[in-house]
């Protein structure tokens, strides 16, 4: 095996990992601040994927504020399904398990919806840039360094906010603790809002990026809605480190997997892999061992 | 006018009824106890007063202003601070973060430097470490970073909840003058402990709440000639 | 609160419903709403099998349908290529479900966080989808299995031969009903018994139960296993009976999403919830079909509905609630 195509993969899986960071750090996000798995978020990706498309591929927008048109948008849709939908549920008991329900009636319909207004069928959006780079005999395109590039300066820009910003500070302290950071003046309603648009946007991103490679079509959100939690679980439930690093290490492992398998095999082994490190090490590469 | 007063408050935890029309009062610069039992309904009172809990019935009323009703995240505002049991620390934040917390809603970041600055005077363990995670402090020195977190927010009131809990007795003497060096400064004390010994040393004026209900209220040298009082809470 | 008096009326609605079923084809003879309820059926079968270690037990598993799409390919794989009774590979099925669910509980039930086990279980449950799909030399993959074979006839003194698989359902939906009783029979004998207090001692609290001597883990694990082979059983006679299978209908998500919609219409933790919610969700999406395309806009908005105004399902018991459970969130 040629060791410019491992490389090659490897490359490959770093980028395409990106993106699963990407995703995958509005999941934990989400979990770390609400305490809550949503399992619409895929579907906040799909509807990213098509908003892009629409602007982008249908209308001749320009892709940067297609990208732009697409995350505002969706943060606006994360917004009202906070307000409308969890917002009661979480100071009810059993939250656990009707934010779970009631995410999936919200998933349930959106992507009924998109097969409703834009059908089964699969769609394609044209790559936002031409071209290829050849490096040392390894061949990148330039799309796939655009989402490299997009990639790196959202997680720095995420990690600023969280580390530096005032509202990084009151979202990480309700994720640690909710009534000390009441105590303290933080109005955790409006971070849960907050940071559920935030993730809704996240995945919009993703989306946005990862369209031109992958077609747009309504069941799109499911892969990546697996993947996000096997990226959120291996890298530590609320961990925004573990989230990247988990997302990219996903991404590597499965590009480096086709190349001893087939594609099909891909998602089987990413699982068994996220399956065998929680046996060996249940809370993940950064999470805080859980003590009930 | 009392700086703080609590009006025939009930309270619920669930289903069971916590607190049951209790009053108290507080004036301004006063440091008061309130005494009692586990599972009197003490944290369930400080709770109700900062917001955690919303009362069933009965007023509380800061300055003059009804607060029962309000949200928690109003109250730091008004000049209430409230360090709950188990100090309750951002154990992954390093000391100046969880410092920075208690400065949340000042004006602007230097503000909060300045802050951060008298309160590491107070405070020179803290200031030491300030770099490390809240997480791997000892017992101490987490009750001294939950107390200067609370003094972050430039309170009129500071409520604290079984401060001497799991210290050591050394620890707990350096604990109660800080307390009293806080209070010299202006600042109003409610201070819920179960061991009484300790709270009536520096407290003016103590309640006593049992099983939700305030069973007494007076000045401490009242308290500590009462009879009852002595052989259940002072070990006399 | 007197549990007992509580239980026995519950129980006293099950048989009521279990023999209100015994009528069922006396009254319907449209093969489409037998049909209908023998789905609801085997629902109520699998829902009530996730019921068990989920309502009572507290923990939120979300690969329950790994265990149905085991006993449905495991049965009819075993059947097509060895030539086997399906009266005898359905058991069989049941206990490669029952296998699978030992192996994954032994892992899983160590873990004390309710997202870690939603998701490694929902990640169990995508292998097993997927390993099916691609090892399409034996399973056919996602062309799915056709023309399986049927129950064999049976002679019945009285009755004479009762043949399956075409014409009239009717004995197709007395035999699902017998293991709708059994099952449903077994696992209330499970709940009601030391196995379910311990259960829902652990519910509770695990570290209490831990203290009191009951063993977590030996608990946990044979509800589990019941559970999984139940579920097993349910996905064996739907092989059988509907004798096509495909990984997506035997193995996919949306069977999960069913089971907790069924499970959460009817309520948690109860008794009959499984059972009268299966009937009211199957036969509620189906009078939903003549809204055409917005159907499943209008399922997924229901259940935002549902579970906002009635989280504690339709059997109006009382949710189970976890006083020590943490609760971030303002009251």
């Amino acid at each position: 095996m040629p060791i410019q195509l491992v490389v090659a993969q490897i490359v490959n899986g770093i980028i395409v990992g990106s993106m699963y960071a990407l995703f995958a750090s509005g999941l934990t996000l989400i979990w770390g601040t609400m305490k809550m798995l949503n399992f619409a978020h895929g579907e906040f990706f799909m509807l990213g994927g098509y908003l892009v498309f629409f602007c982008y591929a249908v209308l001749g927008i320009n892709p940067a504020l297609s990208t732009l048109i697409a995350v505002v948008a969706i943060f606006l849709l994360g917004v009202v399904v906070e307000r409308v939908v969890i917002h009661h549920l979480l100071s009810h008991p059993v939250w656990q398990l009707t934010t779970i329900i009631a995410t999936l009636g919200v998933s349930i319909f959106l992507q009924n919806l998109a097969l409703h207004v834009w059908g089964p069928e699969f769609h394609n959006v044209p790559y936002f840039v031409e071209g290829v780079l050849n490096l040392f005999g390894i061949r990148i395109a330039y799309q796939r360094l655009l989402i490299l590039g997009v990639s790196c300066v959202s997680i720095a820009a995420l990690w600023f906010v969280l580390k530096y910003t005032r509202l990084g500070l009151a979202l990480r302290a309700t994720a640690q603790d909710a009534d000390a950071a009441q105590l303290y003046g933080v109005n955790i309603l409006s971070i849960y809002t907050l940071t559920f648009g935030l993730s809704a946007g996240l995945a919009a991103l993703a989306a946005a990026m990862l369209a031109p490679i992958t077609a747009v079509n309504p069941y799109m959100g499911l892969s990546p809605l697996l993947k996000g939690f096997v990226v959120v679980i291996l890298g530590g439930l609320g961990s925004f480190a573990g989230a990247i690093l988990g997302g990219i290490l996903l991404g590597v492992v499965e590009s480096l997997g086709v190349l001893f398998s087939s594609t099909e095999w891909s998602d089987v082994i990413a699982f068994t892999f996220l399956v065998l490190v929680i046996w060996v090490r249940p809370w993940g590469l950064f999470g805080v061992e859980e003590r009930n | 006018m009392p700086l703080l007063s609590v009006e025939r408050i009930s309270s619920y935890y669930g289903d069971a009824r916590a607190l049951v029309d209790i009053s108290l009062e507080i004036e301004e610069q006063e440091i008061v106890a309130v005494i009692g039992p586990n599972g009197a309904g003490k944290t369930t009172m400080l709770r109700t007063i900062s917001g955690l809990i919303r009362p069933r019935s009965g007023a509380i009323l800061f300055r003059g202003t009804a607060i029962e009703r309000m949200p928690a995240h109003h109250l730091i505002r008004l000049g209430i601070a409230h360090v709950p049991e188990g100090r309750r620390l951002f154990p992954q934040m390093t000391i100046r973060e969880n410092l920075l917390m208690g400065a949340y809603g000042a004006p602007s970041w230097r503000e909060r430097g300045t802050l951060i600055e008298e309160v590491c005077d107070l405070f020179p363990r803290l200031k030491e470490r300030i770099g490390q995670l809240a997480g791997t402090l000892s017992g101490g020195e987490r009750q001294m970073l939950a107390t200067a977190r609370a003094l972050m927010a430039r309170p009129l009131l500071l409520m604290l909840d079984e401060p001497s809990l799991g210290l050591a007795p050394k620890v707990v003497e350096t604990i109660l003058a800080i307390i009293q060096d806080i209070n010299a400064r202006g600042v109003a004390v409610l201070l819920v402990e179960q061991n009484a010994q300790l709270a009536l040393k520096v407290a003016a004026r103590a309640y006593l709440l049992e099983t939700g209900v305030m069973v007494k209220s007076g000045r401490t040298a009242d308290f500590l000639t009462d009879e009852s009082v002595r052989r259940s809470y002072l070990g006399v | 609160m007197r549990p007992q008096i509580r239980s026995w009326r519950q129980h006293g609605i099950v048989i009521a419903i279990l023999g209100l079923l015994c009528l069922v084809p006396l009254l319907v003879h449209n093969p489409y709403l037998l049909h209908l309820f023998i789905l609801s059926m085997l629902y109520a079968m699998l829902a009530a099998s996730w019921n068990l270690i989920n309502g009572y037990a507290g923990i939120f598993t979300f690969g329950h349908q790994a265990f149905f799409g085991l006993g449905a390919y495991g049965s009819a794989l075993l059947a097509m290529h060895a030539g086997l009774s399906p009266w005898i590979t359905l058991w069989f099925g049941g206990v490669v479900a029952a296998l699978a669910g030992l192996a994954i509980g032994l892992p899983v039930l160590r873990i004390r966080s309710v997202a870690h086990v939603a998701i490694v279980t929902l990640a169990f449950a995508v292998i097993v989808q997927d390993a099916v799909s691609n090892w399409a030399d034996f399973t056919r993959g996602t062309l799915g299995l056709a023309s399986i074979p049927p129950f064999t006839p049976v002679t019945l003194p009285g009755f004479g031969v009762i043949s399956f698989g075409a014409g009239d359902p009717s004995a197709s939906y007395y035999v699902a009903l017998v293991f709708l009783a059994a099952s449903t029979a077994l696992l209330i004998g499970l709940a009601s018994g030391r196995t379910g207090l311990a259960l829902r001692a652990i519910r509770d609290s695990e570290s209490a139960a831990d203290s009191l001597g009951v063993d977590p883990a030996r608990y946990k694990l044979m509800a589990f296993v019941v559970s999984s082979f139940v579920a097993g059983i349910a996905g064996a006679y739907y092989a059988h009976y509907l004798r096509i299978l495909t990984p997506d209908s035997a193995i996919g998500f949306s069977i999960m999403v069913t089971t907790l919609v069924i499970t959460l219409v009817g309520g948690i933790g109860t008794t009959t919830g499984p059972l009268v919610g299966s009937f009211v969700v199957t036969f509620g999406l189906e009078s939903l079909r003549g809204l055409g395309d917005y159907r499943l806009m209008v399922y997924g908005v229901l259940l935002v509905l549902f579970v906002i105004f009635a989280p504690r399902g339709l059997v109006q018991v009382r949710l189970f609630v976890r006083p020590r459970a943490k609760r971030p969130h303002p009251a």
